[in-house]
């Protein structure tokens, strides 16, 4: 990883390669996992997206790689999720893409993970944390705490088995 | 550190015979770790044609295997991304471009558990892949192996192993 490192740091083509290698494959891999996530064929998602077929796998071909604005959104729509299109650093996207593992690019649908939301009030997700939300986030935000299971809170480990996720209003 | 297996720079005659995947926290991880076939000699020309690449081809190449180590159901290694030979025992390909040249990766999953060993790189046109005889080659290959007749090394990139592991 080192020396692939300085390569990226020597050379822009490099990493140019490597950006645009990896937004067409992680978005051709993504869409196929959430595909199967939904137990879905081609043809399902064709239909649920009011397309064909053989444009759904195009999309999941990282050679096409032309996948437009407007079929994101209908993507995210049908899969009811949200995608998130913005620029980051090349490092952290080096960092975050080092290894990638299946459970990394699925993402549970609205309703689904809905049910695993808790609105909590700032005594009882504890002093502690109502403390370190306070002063990390300014007033009347909506924080949403994720607790992986191993370190949910005692209060919380009865409301269900899993991710939870805590919205906090303040 | 983790140990690795045989890399093609080792002349020594035990470096024919395959050794067994050493637990590491890559195999803890992620599914499928990679290889290449190394001749008797040692020398691994799927490495050399992985490593002169063009710079597009080679990171399509990387992020495709980084996906597919990820990939653990052999049956999710499908096309667009991969795709199972008909007519080949366990023969498959990874499928990437470079520059605008279609790029096949051959290999097989083995010769030990949680491996995948690419055996050929060849391009693809129209049906027609350069070497023409790409799948004959990679199933000698294959059968080379497994019959320890043949070598295979650690896939490397920018000479480290790839992928590389997880944090």
């Amino acid at each position: 990883m080192a020396r692939s490192f300085h390569r990226y740091q020597s050379s822009v083509e490099a990493r140019q390669a490597f950006v645009e290698a990896e937004a067409v494959t992680s978005l051709a891999h993504q869409i196929r996992v959430l595909r199967t996530q939904r137990g879905w064929s081609q043809a399902d998602l064709a239909r649920e997206m009011g397309t064909t077929q053989a444009a759904v796998s195009r999309m999941e071909d990282a050679s096409y790689g032309r996948i437009s604005f407007k079929t994101m959104l209908n993507l995210a729509r049908v899969f009811d999720v949200a995608p998130v299109m913005r620029f980051m650093s090349t490092i952290q996207l080096l960092r975050e893409r080092r290894t990638v593992r299946r459970a990394d690019l699925e993402v549970r649908p609205f309703n689904e993970e809905a049910k695993d939301v808790v609105f909590e009030t700032a005594e009882r997700v504890g002093s502690a944390m109502a403390a370190t939300l306070s002063t990390s986030v300014p007033d009347r935000v909506h924080t949403v705490v994720i607790y992986p299971n191993a370190d949910k809170p005692a209060w919380l480990t009865a409301s269900g088995t899993g991710t939870s996720t805590v919205m906090r209003v303040f | 550190m983790r140990e690795q297996m045989p890399t093609r720079k080792r002349k020594s005659a035990d470096h024919l015979t395959p050794v067994p995947a050493q637990p590491s926290q890559n195999c803890d991880i992620l599914p499928w770790s990679f290889a290449v076939f190394a001749s008797q000699a040692g020398r691994s020309d799927v490495q050399e044609a992985l490593d002169s690449l063009t710079e597009y081809g080679k990171a399509f190449f990387e992020r495709q295997v980084v996906y597919l180590a990820g990939t653990a159901n052999r049956s999710d290694w499908r096309e667009p991304q991969a795709k199972r030979l008909r007519g080949y025992t366990e023969l498959y390909e990874i499928r990437f471009l470079d520059g605008n040249k279609a790029t096949r990766a051959l290999g097989f999953f083995g010769p030990v558990p949680r491996l995948f060993t690419i055996t050929v790189v060849a391009t693809h046109k129209q049906n027609v892949y350069s070497p023409r005889e790409a799948f004959d080659i990679a199933d000698r290959r294959r059968k080379a192996i497994c019959a320890g007749d043949a070598a295979y090394s650690t896939l490397l990139v920018d000479g480290e192993e790839f992928p590389p592991v997880p944090e």
